[in-house]
């Protein structure tokens, strides 16, 4: 019973790690960031899997408040992702091509949290959930000469997002769930 | 020719060796390959063996503490550019809401 309660929690483990990567993996392609990333002058790219998480974790210190915090929410994940760019000057994508990947997050799963539409930027929250644990996290910000896409999967509880606030200067942000939307600013924007 | 010319000739002219001297070099420099082989090689393999397995440990505990400084240091990388780009989302969602209350 205990053997097969595991082998159903290694089998769901295991099919969401490549299905969160497959989510990186089409916005990136629909982002064509190979493309972009050529022309950046500045490039970062994080990807972190459940053993460099772990490793990584070893090395967050217990003692020191914030680290010890952080070492917790790692717990419950299996990967991070985060890509970067920094374009010279402005114009250097296209946002209805943003706009269009952005679209990709519209399904049963996702709950957008926030999402900004200004004339030169965009800036979008996802969650992705079963209803009742958060199983990962999507932050999109495309500035007119940064873009930026962060995934993070994992078990993430609501509260250690609330944990988050301070954590090397993480806003505590009003995660209620309720999809906000920004809308068209002024003109100026 | 003068006296300089016919004291060079006397001192660079061609002497032959004395009998037996190839043989002598040859036996001296086979004398001197073998003795110093023999010796060296088990005791310099055994130096090696010890200096690869006393620091193996320690290199292999240096290789791992480097992997995880990286890593924690891509974590926190990870977590800082996550924590900008909220801090950004959440300014223009206040500016836009400032501007839709009259």
């Amino acid at each position: 019973m205990i053997r097969r309660a595991l082998l159903i929690a290694l089998l769901l483990g295991a099919g969401l790690a490549p299905a969160f990567a497959q989510d990186i993996r089409e916005l990136l392609a629909a982002l064509d960031w190979e493309r972009l990333a050529a022309k950046a002058k500045e490039k970062v790219t994080v990807d972190l899997d459940s053993s460099m998480l772990k490793l990584a974790s070893g090395f967050l210190s217990s003692s020191k408040p914030e680290e010890a915090r952080t070492r917790e929410l790692v717990k419950g994940l299996s990967h991070i992702w985060v890509r970067s760019l920094e374009f010279e000057k402005p114009g250097e994508y296209d946002l209805a091509a943003i706009d269009k990947a952005l679209a990709s997050f519209r399904g049963p799963e996702w709950k957008k949290i926030v999402d900004v539409s200004a004339k030169q930027e965009r800036a979008g929250v996802y969650l992705r959930s079963d209803g009742e644990r958060i199983l990962g996290i999507v932050v999109v910000a495309a500035e007119p000469e940064e873009l930026t896409v962060v995934q993070i999967a994992g078990s993430i509880h609501p509260e250690d997002l609330k944990m988050l606030g301070g954590q090397f200067g993480i806003p505590k942000m009003e995660l209620d769930m309720k999809p906000r939307r920004g809308g068209r600013p002024a003109k100026d924007e | 020719m003068n006296d300089l010319e016919a004291r060079l000739r006397e001192v660079l002219a061609r002497r032959e060796p004395s009998p037996g001297f190839r043989g002598r070099v040859l036996a001296r420099l086979q004398a001197q390959r073998r003795r110093p082989a023999r010796r060296i090689w088990p005791a310099a393999v055994l130096a090696a063996s010890l200096a690869l397995a006393a620091g193996l440990p320690f290199a292999r505990r240096e290789l791992n503490r480097r992997q995880g400084e990286q890593a924690k240091a891509q974590l926190i990388l990870a977590l800082d550019i996550t924590q900008q780009k909220l801090a950004l989302t959440e300014r223009r969602l206040a500016a836009l809401q400032e501007r839709k209350i009259p």
